[in-house]
């Protein structure tokens, strides 16, 4: 069968027909499912791409507040670290550090740099050549460390001016000091993101500025100057010649200082505790024991200063450093409790009330024990006009004890008394009436059924009637 | 009788269609169908929907965009602030205060003429700081170090009290005593002197701060 015939076969004609349109309508399937498959996958990738977005957008808000942070942080990174002006003001700097610290600066010298060269950071290094001792050193070393802006020692050497005995006046250890910094000049920096409310993000975050400030911030040590300490870039050994005569030994030097050292210690330890009396009794005691010690051993300061028998020079550090600041420290502190002007107004206060409770219960001599401790200073307490009052009130008291303990030593002898109209009383076997004199400066002011009262020295007593 | 048909073969009636045939025709039909409702299915229901779904997750993409957009701008901020924090850490962190080093070396030599321990000074003093972790190489501390005393202990004393101190953080231990005597000058008090070396090497800059020392 040829084509012709084939075509005009219809039932051929049919089945291709039908094969075609399968085939067609196939085809479209195939592609349409691509099509969808191929959206499909799009779409899932956008999920996922939204998916990473939206955890990443989650973490916006810390970012943000990191940014704020570090936006303020860096503001103080710009402070501390020098730029470029700063950098042409070093040598004036330096200018001002020699002078705070006394050395005497004889090179500056910029050294050149190959490595360890930091982004956004310049190191820069000035090596510097001076003379000085070894507190004009650390002096200046200080001023260097603790300047404003970031700066730090990386090395240095000292050559001790002499290593043997001897006594220079002036004092020149020959010092090279590097001192390193870094410029901070930031570079490639990207834009700064606008950050919504970022005024009122700093103020929420002040706290968490104020801590990463303070850990970027570079703790500075802080230096208290040479406090009687010698060099010990300088032989401390004494010269022989020196110690030839009556002087002390070397030995015998320690052991004095060492001696006067452990009393003045004892002695602030008794200022200490005597400072923290409340009790008036023990605040006596306590006093008197320190007043003794205190001038037995400003006794021993003086002879010591004026005799100039330490000439070992550890054992006069020693002295200077651990003696005298003692006693200095101890007069101030006397001073300020008002220790050297007289007892204090609680002092008074409290001892006016003690000795009035004894003479209150006729404990004359008790008042008397109690006013004594007192009696040298009340005469300083006095020209404070605070204290004056209370003085005259102790004294008017001790007058009192006196003069009762005398009116006791007068024995009088009191048999009995008549009272009546004219009362009358029977005194050392003598018959008395009231206003009359019994003695010299005694009277009798006036006479009860148990008691007789007398005026000694224009001090009211009475006398109880023994049955 | 015969009848005999003359007509051509071409109008002659067409047998009809067999069972056979019209089942081949009506399954032909159906699969077609069938086929063609499944694309219409597939474009009109699936592939809209899709096509919806698409256009609806790009736009919830856009809404996002400029939002990662600036959260990016931010972490390239970030990263550029931690690189110079983390350089100014290193920077700061390898510092030493030579104040403080000094200051404590001086305390200790006057502590020791006073407490009789000892009657130490030093005839020059070098340092060097140096930063090669690869070497564990951090700097040193050498000094010339002479007692006056004729008792060699007495270096040992220092030396002890040196390693017990303050000062002696952020260093290695110091080397054992070692010396020699120097030339006896009768001239001074004491006469004798021993000279010896104090050899420091610092550690790392994370032992320092271990070790509570800057």
């Amino acid at each position: 069968m040829d084509l012709s015939e084939l075509i005009r076969n219809k039932a051929f004609l049919s089945i291709a027909g039908g094969v075609v349109l399968t085939g067609f309508f196939g085809g479209g399937i195939y592609f349409e499912m691509e099509h969808i498959n191929k959206i499909e996958t799009e779409v899932e990738g956008v999920r996922g791409q939204i998916t990473s977005a939206q955890t990443l957008v989650k973490g916006t808000p810390d970012l943000v507040e990191k940014v704020v942070i570090q936006r303020e942080t860096d503001a103080l990174v710009a402070e501390i670290l020098p730029n470029e002006e700063d950098i042409n003001n070093f040598v004036r700097t330096l200018r001002t550090f020699e002078e705070g610290s006394g050395v005497r600066i004889t090179a500056v010298k910029k050294k050149s740099l190959s490595t360890r060269e930091k982004k956004d950071f310049d190191r820069v290094v000035y090596q510097l050549t001076f003379e000085g001792d070894a507190f004009e050193l650390l002096s200046f070393m200080h001023q260097v460390e603790s300047d404003e802006r970031f700066m730090s020692v990386p090395a240095f050497k000292l050559s001790s001016s002499r290593v043997e005995g001897g006594g220079a006046d002036r004092v020149s250890h020959k010092v090279t000091l590097d001192v390193e910094t870094y410029v901070y000049e930031p570079k490639d920096g990207p834009a700064a993101i606008k950050i919504d409310g970022y005024d009122r993000r700093v103020d929420q975050l002040a706290t968490e500025i104020d801590r990463r400030k303070s850990e970027i911030l570079i703790p500075r040590y802080e230096y208290l100057g040479r406090r009687s300490r010698r060099d010990p870039f300088l032989d401390p050994r004494t010269p022989a010649e020196e110690l030839i005569g009556p002087l002390m030994t070397v030995e015998d030097q320690m052991d004095a200082v060492a001696f006067l050292v452990r009393r003045a210690t004892e002695l602030r330890d008794l200022w200490a505790d005597y400072s923290k009396l409340d009790d008036f009794q023990a605040r006596i005691t306590a006093s008197s024991t320190f007043e003794e010690m205190m001038f037995t051993l400003e006794e021993d300061i003086r002879m010591v200063k004026v005799e100039g028998s330490l000439k070992h020079m550890p054992a006069e550090r020693r002295f200077r450093a651990e003696v005298i600041p003692v006693m200095d420290e101890l007069r101030l502190a006397m001073g300020e409790s008002q220790y050297g002007e007289g007892p204090s107004k609680k002092l008074l206060q409290e001892a006016s009330l003690v000795i009035s409770d004894h003479l209150a219960v006729g404990e004359f001599e008790q008042a008397l024990a109690a006013f004594l401790p007192l009696e040298s200073g009340l005469d300083r307490a006095a020209e404070d006009e605070e204290r004056v009052a209370l003085v005259t009130s102790l004294r008017d008291l001790e007058l009192r004890a006196r003069t009762a303990m005398d009116f006791d030593d007068l024995g009088l002898d009191l048999g009995g008394v008549i009272v009546g109209e004219n009362s009358v009383a029977l005194v050392n076997g003598k018959s008395v009436s009231e206003g009359e004199m019994v003695g010299p400066e005694l009277f009798v002011r006036s006479i009860g059924p148990d008691q007789v009262e007398f005026i000694f020295r224009g001090i009211l007593l009475a006398r109880y009637v023994e049955e | 009788m015969i009848l005999i048909n003359l007509l051509p073969e071409e109008l002659r009636p067409q047998p009809g269609i067999t069972p056979k045939k019209a089942a081949a025709i009506a399954a032909g039909a159906l699969i077609n169908a069938s086929l063609l409702a499944w694309w219409g299915w597939l474009s009109i229901g699936v592939g809209q929907r899709v096509d919806a779904e698409l256009e609806q997750v790009k736009e919830q993409m856009a809404g996002l965009t400029p939002q990662v957009t600036y959260h990016r701008g931010l972490e390239t901020e970030h990263r550029v602030y931690m690189s110079r924090e983390s350089t100014l850490d290193t920077i700061t962190s390898e510092r030493i205060s030579w104040t403080q080093k000094l200051d404590q070396l001086v305390d200790l030599a006057h502590v020791g003429s006073d407490s009789s321990r000892y009657l130490v000074w030093f005839g020059n003093l070098n340092v060097t700081q140096v930063s090669d972790a690869r070497r564990k190489d951090y700097g040193s501390l050498r000094a010339e170090g002479f007692s006056g005393t004729g008792n060699f202990a007495n270096v040992a004393n220092f030396l002890e009290d040196l390693e017990e101190s303050h000062f002696a953080r952020g260093f290695n231990p110091p080397a054992p005593p070692e010396g020699s005597q120097s030339k006896v000058d009768e001239g001074l008090v004491p006469s004798e002197v021993w000279s010896f070396p104090v050899e420091l090497s610092l550690k790392s800059p994370e032992e320092r701060k271990s070790d509570g020392s800057k």
